[in-house]
């Protein structure tokens, strides 16, 4: 529904700046306005007073990140064994940052911050942090079918375009929508859906920088518009990953690509106190089939396609299938991309990824227990992590292991897409301890998300995260003495 | 006088120019040097090894015709350096990492070899600043402390060394007692002293 896009995009388009001060709940009726078209209410569990009283956000040193960003891990205790484990991490591309406060302020200033970093190092600003020269910063919500956070996405836009009104010295700052022309305005802060953003992006091949409709770039809020880029052949790609592109505007940059690649996702795990999953990556449908029934062997498998989002084209294969029914699987993972992202899925939805299935344990509701996964969220900047709880997402429909295969609803609770959702507040201290998730093991698991976040961080600084890009990991793992510390350290 | 003449070493093996023909310098020229060149030394400096590929070298620059950080690094200098270093037209601090993040430990830990890395990539960055007609005095008289609260460089970091960068200038404006050792010879010990064999202390026969 482009019309819808571009409809909510004018409504919300209609930024000044703001001479009287802005009263706590200032974005009410957005997030009202949004509620009615199904969005996801995530806000409505926020209680800065409870986050206040439980500590939240919790703060942990992370010397190695140096610069700002958010991930959202999302875990689950294993039904059989307790142990937590990630099934994925995702990247600014993902929401429910509003979900601890009811608002994503906190969010909207580390886009900010990054944002004035990148002007400032690209020699965009002069002395008193005015713009020299006319930029844009994009922020691009999914693909209309699967948005329903409007309530978290245009009100953290609104935020960030104010911020930056206040800290360019006087440079004028419009919102625009990406249908839109630009104007006179300094600083155009762009926002529409993946494709319209996307439209208007163009990488300068001799500085491997992106502009957008002739403007420099100061800032892009989501990694998804890369694998678009990809996808409408703006950017080439090489497994998996866009290539030939400064990433640097990017929030969370250095984990862009790693946003996209699930297995080495799980590799990062190694370590944090996070269990890794074995996986198999498949650069064809016949290769993923092949893979997918070896790895059967140890229980049902999830396969996964590079590069979309929002549960898009996440299948289940388990024992006792056919192989023919298996390949069937493999192309849904396909023909799922195609139908969300165009003709030209292909190019970014390789390779297939495949994971064994961890059941989580049981959510008890009045008809079964429930499948769930805790999101949680840990905003950095330079030296240290923020961490909070998001929530704790129900799948619609009690576990059934004989029907789950056929059955999404029993075991995604992904809430893209739903028409009803089960979130209760990562906060809620009974339903975390329904599904097991004491105190304690909470904390736990904080320190392993900081963990994999410095982990992924430090590996992509070297070589953008690549496997090769660090090389102790064998020889250490091998032999603890490697690295003659003790011999070296007075 | 040109100070170069008395400093090219004649080596006694075939060497690369980069080696025979640097030293550290005390008079530059006005010239800035071209940022093409700057670039071309941090890309050197970029490729340098270092322990499990960890890479803990970080530069600042500072230039004279560039901004405003040149007098703010300039005041981190000792006096003595202060004395000649105000005619180079770019300055650098080179810091290391003082941790490195262990992939297998998910968490920091020690790294002695820190340093070593950082001079690996210092010296790539000084052959290559040569090899474009640019000269480097590397200094280690300065105020680290006072580097780290004017750059708000993070404790992880710890300031190594600074490099005077650019062209060489004459040595006539120096005064006299620098002027002294910009005309030296460049000395060395010799091999022998250098490179053992059998045991510690015991000559290579590679040089006898």
């Amino acid at each position: 529904m482009p019309g819808a896009t571009r409809a909510q995009d004018l409504l919300l388009c209609t930024y000044r700046r703001h001479d009287d001060p802005m009263s706590l709940s200032k974005h009410r009726l957005v997030r009202l306005v949004m509620a009615s078209l199904n969005d996801i209410e995530e806000w409505r569990l926020g209680d800065a007073a409870l986050a206040r009283a439980k500590g939240y956000p919790r703060e942990y040193p992370a010397e190695v990140i140096d610069d700002w960003g958010i991930v959202f891990v999302d875990v689950v205790l294993d039904a059989v064994t307790g142990r937590p484990f990630c099934h994925e991490v995702n990247g600014p591309n993902a929401v429910g940052s509003d979900a601890l406060t009811g608002d994503s302020r906190a969010r909207a200033e580390s886009e900010a911050r990054q944002a004035l970093q990148r002007a400032r190092e690209r020699g965009y600003l002069d002395g008193d942090g005015r713009l020299l020269t006319p930029a844009v910063s994009v922020h691009a919500h999914q693909h209309w079918k699967a948005f329903r956070t409007g309530g978290e996405f245009f009100p953290r836009v609104e935020d960030f375009a104010e911020l930056m009104d206040a800290r360019l010295g006087g440079s004028p700052v419009c919102l625009r929508g990406a249908g839109e022309p630009l104007g006179d305005e300094m600083l155009s802060v762009v926002l529409g859906d993946v494709p319209a953003v996307a439209r208007h992006l163009v990488v300068d091949p001799a500085t491997q920088r992106l502009g957008y409709r002739g403007r420099p770039l100061i800032f892009a809020g989501n990694p998804n518009l890369l694998p678009e880029l990809v996808r409408t052949r703006k950017v080439a790609a090489a497994g998996g990953r866009a290539t030939d592109l400064d990433l640097r505007v990017f929030h969370a940059w250095r984990l862009v690509h790693l946003v996209h690649d699930k297995g080495r996702q799980q590799e990062l795990l190694e370590g944090t106190g996070i269990e890794p999953l074995p996986y198999f990556e498949a650069a064809s449908l016949e290769e993923a089939r092949i893979c997918a029934r070896a790895l059967l062997a140890g229980g049902p498998v999830v396969v996964k396609p590079n590069g979309a989002s929002g549960g898009t084209g996440v299948h289940v294969v388990v024992p006792g299938m056919t192989d023919a029914e298996i390949g069937d699987r493999m192309e849904a993972v396909i023909a799922d991309c195609v139908r969300k992202y165009g003709d030209n899925a292909e190019a970014s939805a390789f390779p297939i990824r495949g994971f064994p299935f961890v059941r989580s344990t049981g959510y008890p509701m009045s008809d079964g227990d429930h499948l769930w996964d805790l999101r949680i969220a840990v905003q950095f900047e330079p030296g240290r992590a923020a961490v909070y709880p998001v929530t704790l997402r129900l799948a619609p429909r009690p576990f059934d292991p004989r029907s789950f295969h056929r059955d999404r609803d029993q075991w995604i609770s992904n809430v893209s897409g739903r028409q009803e959702t089960l979130l209760k507040s990562g906060m809620d201290d009974r339903a975390l301890a329904a599904v097991g998730l004491s105190p304690d093991r909470l904390e736990q698991i904080f320190r392993a998300s900081v963990r994999w976040t410095m982990k992924a961080w430090d590996a992509s600084a070297r070589d953008g995260g690549r496997r090769s890009a660090v090389h102790e990991d064998a020889c250490e793992s091998d032999d603890r003495s490697f690295y003659p510390v003790d011999k070296f350290t007075p | 006088m040109n100070a170069g003449a008395n400093k090219r070493v004649a080596p006694r093996v075939d060497l690369l120019s980069v080696f025979t023909d640097r030293w550290s310098p005390r008079s530059f020229s006005d010239q800035p040097p071209e940022p093409e060149k700057l670039r071309s030394m941090f890309e050197a400096a970029r490729l340098a090894p270092s322990a499990h590929n960890t890479q803990p070298a970080r530069f600042l620059v500072a230039r004279k015709d560039h901004g405003s950080d040149y007098p703010r690094l300039f005041s981190c200098l000792s006096d003595g350096n202060k004395e000649w270093a105000h005619s180079a037209p770019v300055l650098v601090l080179a810091a290391a990492m003082r941790q490195r993040f262990s992939q297998v430990e998910a968490a920091l830990v020690p790294y002695p070899h820190s340093m070593h890395d950082l001079g690996l990539a210092v010296m790539s960055a000084i052959l290559q600043a040569r090899s474009v007609g640019l000269h480097c005095h590397p200094m280690a008289g300065f105020d680290p402390d006072r580097a780290r609260i004017l750059f708000d460089i993070p404790p992880l970091f710890e300031p190594g060394v600074m490099i005077a960068v650019g062209y060489l200038g004459s040595p006539d404006v120096l005064p006299g007692p620098l002027r002294e050792r910009e005309l030296a010879p460049r000395t060395r010990r010799p091999l022998a002293d250098l490179v053992f064999e059998e045991r510690w202390g015991v000559a290579s026969s590679l040089f006898q």
